[in-house]
This record gives structure tokens, sequence and C-alpha cells, in this order.
């Protein structure tokens, strides 16, 4: 069904909403190289701001933490949430019902009011902030997005490849390791790969259980002053980062090559 | 101890909800036979394959494989295999390593036996050559015989077959039942074979098992299910749904004579039943066994007849099938080669004329 | 059964992070917006709890949370987060229907990709991003200075936060809207066209309620952000623009207590707007559709 002109509207309002979403991106990847400091002018061509970067401390330490953080929640996260995900597949009880509600609430409830009770919880039990605070809180509110993005690669999941393994002979074990995990793995991955970026980007519920910088609080003090080059260096390289990232992932996660 | 027997199931149940898919269902399939489970959809012949295979565990009764007792057994230390409706390749693995799943649980056979195992699975499958590809690369055809090699790979003593050719057009299904029996003969296995095509059943089963409601209903060698149903259920089943209804009038050995609705009277063979004047019976003829004639023919022709009005003619190219009714009311169908060309012409739709039979084709039903 | 309990153990880590990290802490902040606040950020003692239930202090903070001071702020942050919603509703409609019907289809993913990309970035960094466009002397001003027009103000302002949040929450509303348009039975389209039905009248009586789902899909998923938005308004809002998040998050160890209870209430909008879905959600599974 092609009407021409109708369609040609649609095409131009979709690449203007791209360009929307891509434009400030890219003003911040140009302008990571002006000269100028205050205004928005183009001064010149400078790469200064990224030295000024590589340079700054307090800014390099912040991003190890967030690493640190990043990995250590992505790998807690992505075993309990795919664990619960295989569970809530098969099982139909009224737990499974309360684990679903369960793993929906972090989700809907707004960081806000999770960073906030997380603090007052932190406060109570007398745990000082720091390191696992964060990780901590990262993990609580990561493992549902696994589970959701885990448990739709599972319910496409062909439940005779299970019974074939087993009619060739495979024990529970063999069945799980050598069909059901190859086959959910890229789901796994890809909750992973949402749980670590959501973690390294965390500003909320971390500016409330933080004792030490991340590179999201660093970012933000920064941006609350006023924005300086620099804060538009370390965004391009975050992002130069992150796309890298994404691009390690589609090509670890391609499908083989097909012949038609 | 070597039983002729290759799989016996005794007393076998299995209810999902309140409903009994297998009801007490004993039967016995001999070592090396082409065994089919036969029925419509909800019958209960892929429950009680799957029993067999131990993919459903039953409610009660025993699955007895080469005379141990299974019923216990897990589905992964049964030595039967099983080839599924819709193959269920493995995706993320080539065809040779789909082949070659099985062989490291099977003690006896060492890694370096793989590849050869493999190749020779294939081989007899004629899939040679298409061990580098992956499943979704395959056509229908192609795909069932992978299946089929990653079960034969494994030398089962049984195998298990749950509608393989369902999702195959006509002329490769035809080929491939051809296909798969010379297989069978090859192999010397015994292959359990279900399926809800009765014509399909019949081309490859030396014995077979028609299901209805969880019940197996009559097993008997293919010929004789066809020829001799057992019940109403089963003639309708096989395509001999022409059912006359009778009283006996009398009974000698195993020769009872009857008095049919429609008004004539007939003698049926019925050995071993136990009729007596006066008891109401139903007996079905086939449909290629009843003769159109214009006229009654002498008693020379040694025939039962009675006496139709032409309801409908189809024409189906290699025959013509007549729709007709007797004087008692009763429909039946009349199955006409067409061997002469002008035949069928003398017969006219609303038009009268005889059908006649040889008393020795008529069944008598139970129940 | 033994293959019960080994589910049943899968559940248990879930259980244990998110009882212990999720529930505990909210159970907890619950409490606290019942007690009142001590001095230099902690909690005045309860005595006698029978006779502080029965006095009705105890409902102190969620008093003070309704004095018109903050009604303000309240109205305010529901309509800020309506208006971004419906935006993001008209403006993503139209992209989600061309990537899943008009594109080539050999594009789609990659048209998909390109709009879940920014969300891959950083958040913070996005809005700074705004922040160096809308500035008075930010990448806009400068642009109009060539024509001499302008200076305009527009940080600070409410259009300011609602770019940020749009251009935030676009991409939650594209994809639910990408997922039910996808999988339309377009059949039903011709068959409307069959009937009689022009481009107008198919739009509005076939597509439109069959991408319901998705449709209500997006909306939750933008309006719950945005109604407790904080990031945002602060970058982007300034003082003026101060939404419910930030009044929460303002001097939040000060006055616990206050702060907690208008937390509560937001997750009681939140909640209601949840609650209301898991309705529709059951009606839609009981309907032959």
């Amino acid at each position: 069904m092609t009407r021409r002109p109708g369609n040609h509207v649609l095409r131009g309002f979709s690449w203007l909403v791209y360009a929307f979403l891509y434009a400030p991106i890219l003003v911040l990847i140009v302008y990571s190289f002006n000269t100028s400091v205050q205004t928005a002018r183009w001064l010149g061509f400078t790469p200064r701001w990224y030295a000024q970067v590589m340079r700054d401390h307090e800014l390099i330490e912040s991003a190890w933490n967030s690493l640190l953080i990043a990995l250590v929640t992505t790998v807690v996260a992505s075993v309990v949430g795919t664990l619960a995900a295989l569970a809530l597949a098969r099982l139909t009880t009224r737990v499974a019902g309360a684990t679903r509600g369960l793993l929906f609430l972090p989700i809907v409830i707004p960081e806000i009011v999770v960073g906030a009770a997380l603090f007052t919880f932190f406060v109570s039990v007398k745990w000082d902030l720091g390191f696992w605070s964060i990780v901590v809180a990262h993990v609580s509110f990561s493992v549902s997005y696994v589970a959701i993005v885990v448990r739709a690669r599972l319910a496409g999941f062909d439940r005779t490849l299970e019974e074939a393994a087993r009619d060739l002979g495979a024990g529970p074990m063999g069945v799980f390791w050598r069909v059901k995990f190859p086959l959910i793995l890229p789901g796994i991955v890809a909750g992973a790969l949402l749980v670590f970026t959501l973690s390294i980007d965390d500003y909320v519920i971390t500016s409330f259980v933080a004792g030490i910088k991340t590179l999201p609080l660093h970012i933000y003090a920064k941006l609350k002053i006023n924005a300086t080059p620099e804060t538009n260096a370390i965004s391009t390289l975050l992002l130069a980062v992150t796309i890298a990232l994404i691009a390690i992932a589609q090509w670890l996660l391609r499908e083989p090559r097909r012949r038609k | 101890m070597e039983t002729p027997y290759s799989i016996r199931v005794v007393d076998a149940a299995k209810r999902f909800g309140d409903v009994a898919a297998v009801d007490h269902v004993s039967l016995d399939i001999r070592r090396g036979e082409f065994f089919s489970l036969l029925g419509p959809s909800g019958c209960g012949k892929t429950t009680l394959l799957r029993m067999i295979a131990g993919l459903e565990q039953g409610d009660g009764g025993n699955i007895v494989i080469d005379g141990a007792d299974v019923t216990e057994l897990p589905a992964h230390r049964r030595p039967v295999n099983l080839v599924f409706q819709h193959y269920a390749l493995f995706p993320h693995l080539t065809v040779e390593k789909n082949v070659a799943f099985g062989l490291r649980y099977r003690n006896g056979v060492e890694k370096g036996q793989w590849r050869d195992k493999v190749a020779a699975a294939l081989d007899l499958v004629r899939l040679s050559g298409l061990g580098h590809r992956r499943p979704d690369e395959l056509s229908g055809g192609q795909k069932q015989r992978v299946a089929l090699a990653r079960a034969l790979v494994l030398d089962p003593r049984v195998l298990l077959l749950d509608e393989p050719l369902g999702a195959l057009d006509q002329k490769l299904r035809k080929e491939m039942q051809v296909e798969l029996k010379q297989l069978q003969r090859r192999l010397g296995i015994t292959f359990v074979f279900v399926t809800h095509d009765q014509e399909e059943a019949l081309t490859m089963s030396d014995r077979l098992a028609v299901m209805n409601g969880g019940k197996v209903e009559q097993m008997d060698a293919a010929s004789t299910v066809f020829e001799q149903p057992a019940t109403a259920f089963v003639a309708e089943f096989m395509g001999a749904g022409n059912f006359f209804t009778a009283n006996v009038q009398s009974v000698d050995g195993a020769i009872v004579t009857v008095a049919s609705a429609a008004g004539f009277e007939t003698a049926l063979l019925a050995p071993g039943a136990t009729y007596r004047a006066g008891d109401a019976v139903r007996f079905v003829v086939r449909p290629e066994k009843l003769e159109m004639w214009p006229t009654l023919p002498g008693p020379a022709e040694a025939r039962a007849c009675m006496e139709v009005t032409v309801e409908e003619r189809i024409y189906q190219g290699v025959a013509t099938v007549w729709n007709v009714r007797n004087r008692a009311g009763e429909r039946m169908n009349v199955y006409q080669q067409n061997v002469v060309r002008t035949a069928g012409e003398e017969f006219v739709v609303m038009g009268k004329a005889w059908v006649c039979w040889d008393p020795r084709h008529a069944v008598l039903m139970r129940g | 059964m033994k293959r019960r309990a080994t589910h049943l153990l899968q559940l248990l880590p879930t259980w244990l992070v998110l009882g212990v990290f999720f529930l505990a802490p909210i159970g907890i902040m619950f409490g606290i917006s019942f007690r009142e606040k001590g001095p230099a950020g902690t909690l005045k003692p309860v005595d006698d709890v029978k006779a502080y239930v029965a006095s009705g202090k105890f409902l102190n903070n969620y008093r003070e949370s309704l004095d018109p001071s903050y009604g303000g702020v309240y109205w305010r942050s529901l309509w800020v987060a309506v208006v971004t919603t419906v935006v993001c509703l008209v403006i993503g409609y139209p992209v989600a229907y061309y990537i899943a019907i008009v594109a080539n289809p050999a594009r789609k993913n990659l048209l998909l990709a390109m709009v879940a990309i920014p969300f891959w970035t950083s958040f913070l960094i996005r809005m700074g991003a705004w922040k160096l466009i809308l500035g008075t002397a930010g990448v806009l001003n400068t642009f109009l200075a060539i024509f001499h027009a302008g200076p305009l103000d527009l940080l600070y302002t409410p259009g300011a936060v609602l770019t940020g949040l749009v251009y935030g929450e676009l991409p939650f509303m594209i994809l639910p809207l990408y997922a039910s348009l996808e999988k339309m039975d377009r059949t039903l389209l011709e068959a409307a066209a069959d009937l009689g039905a022009g481009r107008a009248a198919r739009f509005w009586r076939v597509t439109v309620p069959q991408t319901m789902p998705g449709i209500v899909a997006g909306v939750v998923l933008v309006f719950i952000p945005a109604a407790g938005q904080f990031v945002v308004s602060d970058i982007l809002g300034g003082s003026k623009g101060a939404l419910v998040g930030n009044i929460i998050q303002e001097g939040f160890q000060r006055n616990k207590p206050l702060k907690s209870a208008i937390a509560f209430e937001l997750t009681a909008v939140v909640a209601a707007l949840l609650a209301m879905y898991a309705v529709y959600l059951r009606r839609r599974k009981e309907s032959p559709l």
C-alpha cells in the first residue's frame, strides 16, 4: 500500500525527528573542539580540552570508579536476573506472580523515590556510604531489566528443542548448557549491556547513596556551574566509548552468514 | 530373555486436567515391524508416543522396551529416539553438529568415530555434503532427513516418528513415505509411526492401531483394519462408512442370516461372534466393494442386492463416487473405478439403480 | 517435585536482593514519613506510639506537604508530565509508523538502532548539550546573532524543561509504538479499504485501535519518569522550574520525614496510574483480540 505523497511527508518528518535526536550530540562533539570558553561562537579548533581531561585526576578516578561499579553490578545483576527469568518461564504459582510484581517495581517507581529510600535505608542500618553502597543500589534496580530482556528471549524459545536434547540422551545439565544457554545468550548479553549502561550513567540514585565520586556525579557538578568545554570533551569521549561498545556487542552477536 | 516384542505398553494412562488423553491402553509392538498409531487429532496417539519416549510421565501403567521396564526411566536414558513433528533441529548448530549431538552420551563410541558415524547417517538419508549448513538454510524435506539422521546415528532399538511428514507437500510426502518404508526394511529396526492420515498408515505399516478418545479401537494388520473394521468409528475413519442396519433371522455356526432394514436378506460370515435370532446388528460394506447395476442381476451372479435412488454423482477422475439412498433411508457411497469410458452414464441423478456386492465383503460391527 | 524446588531456589537471589535492598528501604522510608524531624537531620524519637498515632500527629508531614505553597509545584509537575507525554505521542507515532510500515524493510533494524542509540549515551551529557544549545551565549543564540536576531531567553524556562524531557523520553515512546505497529495485521486495513473506508477512516478506526497496547505502553513509559523528573528540571529549569523531584531532593537529609511523605505521594500517583494500566491489560486479555 504505497500512496506516494503521504509517504514522503512521513519520511521527511521522520528524518526531522532523527535530526532533532542527533543534533545535540553533534553539537557536543563539534564544540568539544572549540577554543572558546564562554560563548558558543566558533573561535578555532583545538584539542586542548581533551588534553585537560587526560590530566584531570579527579575525573579519571571518577571514571574508574564508575567502570568498576558497572562491572560488578552487571555480573551480579545478570546472574540473578537470568536465574529469575528462567524460573519464571516455568512456574505458574502465586510465588511466580508475586515475583513478577516485585520485579516490575524498580522499573516503574521513580528514581527519586528509590534513591531517597535507599538513602534512608543505609542511614538506618548505619551502613557507611562508599563503593559497596553504590553497587548494592545499582544491582537492586538492575535485576529487573535483565529479567525482562531474558524473559523476552525465553518467550520465543522452542520447547521441543529441549525435548529433542533429552531424547538424544542429554541430562538436565546437558540440556541447559548445550541447548538452552547458547540460545538465550544473546538475550543475557543484551540485558548485561543495558545494565552496564544504566549503571555507568546513573545519577539520581547514585547521588543519594554515593560515598565516592562516580563519573556522572563529577559531570553533574561541572554541568551545574557552567558547562566548560572540558565537559564537552568528556561527553564526546564517553560517546565514543559507548558506540565502540555497542559496535563490539553487535559484532559479537552477529548472525552467521546465511545463504538464501 | 529375547522377547518377540520390541515395546509393550501395559495399561498406560495419562490425564490432562479431567481429560483422559490416554485411557488404559495396552498394546504390543513386534520387533522389526513398522507399526502405526492412527487416529484423529486429540485421540491420544501423540501422547502415547511421547510416553514411550519418556517425554510424558504417565499417570499409570508400564512401558516395557525389549523386556526391560522403563517406566521410571527419564527420557535421556531410554534406548529409543524420536523424530519430532517440526524436526526440533538446534538452530545454533550445523547439520553435522546436530546429528552428532547425542553421540557423546553413548558409551562405547569414541570421539574419533563421530565423524564417520555422522557421515554414514547423512549418507543413509541422502544428505551427504550438507553437513556444514545450518537448519535455517534447509528445505522442509532436508530438515526432516536431518532429524532422521540425528536419531538413527544413535542406533536406537526403536525409532518413534511423530507425524514427521505432516509439513511436506503432497508429492514430497508420497516420496518420503516410500523412502521411510525402504529405510525401515533395510535397517530392520522397529518403527512406531504416528499419523492421522489413514492412507499414509496403510502405505507404510505392517500393523496399526486405530485410536479414539484415548482408547485403542482396533489393532490389527493394516489390511485387516482396512477390510474388516471392527467398530463403527474405525469403519468411518477408514472410509467404510456404509452402515446397514439389520435383524438376525437365524444363526448356523459362523453364518448369520439377517434381514436388512432395506428389505433384503443376506448371509454374513461372523466367526467367533455369538448372535441370536432377533438381535439388532449393523454391518458395513466398503465403497469399492459395491457395484452399480442398472437392473437387478440374475441369481447366477451370487450377489446381495438392494434398490437405491441415486442422489449425487461425484466425478473424481480415477473414479466416480455415487451417493445413493436405499429404501430404509440409509445413505451409502459407491466407488466406481472408471475402467470403461462410458461406465456411469447409464445412471441418472434422482433415478433408480441397483447396488450389489459379494456377501463375503460385508463386515459385522461390534458395538 | 524436584523440578519445582529448583525453580523456587532460582528465585531466591532475586527475593533476597530486592527484598533487602528495595522493599526494606521503601518500607523504612514509609515509616519515616510518619515521624517528626529532629535537629540536624535526625528523627525525633517517639516515646508513646499509641498516643502519637491517636493524636493524629503522624500525619503531620502529609498535611504539610499539601500546603498551598507546594501546590504550584505539583500542578507544574503534572502539567509538564502530561504535555511531555502528549508531545512524545504526537511526534513519536509518525516516526514509528514510518519505520514499521513505510520504510524499506531492509533498513528497519538500522532505523530502530538509530532511535535507540541516543538512549545508550549519557542522559546527563545530552541535557548538558541542550544547555549548550539553549543558553544565552549558546549555539542557538549565536546562530540567531548572525541574523541580528535574538538573543532569546530560552534556558531556565518551562519550554527548556519540556524540550529536554521530550528529547530524553522520545525513544521510550517510539519503541513500544513500533512494536505494536509491526505486529499489526495489515490485511485488516485491506479489508477496511474493500469495505469503503478512506485513508483517515482506516487510520482512526483500524490502525489506532489495533495499536492501542503500544500507545498505552508508551504513555506509561513516558509519563512516569516525566512525573518524577529531577535531572532535567535541575539542569535546564533552574530554581523557577522546580518539579516534585527537585522538591524531594532538596534538603532531603535535613527533613527526611517531610520529603519522604512527598515522595510517597508521588509514588501513590504513579501507583494509581499503574493500577489503571494493569486493569487495562487484564481486560485486553479477556477480549477476543
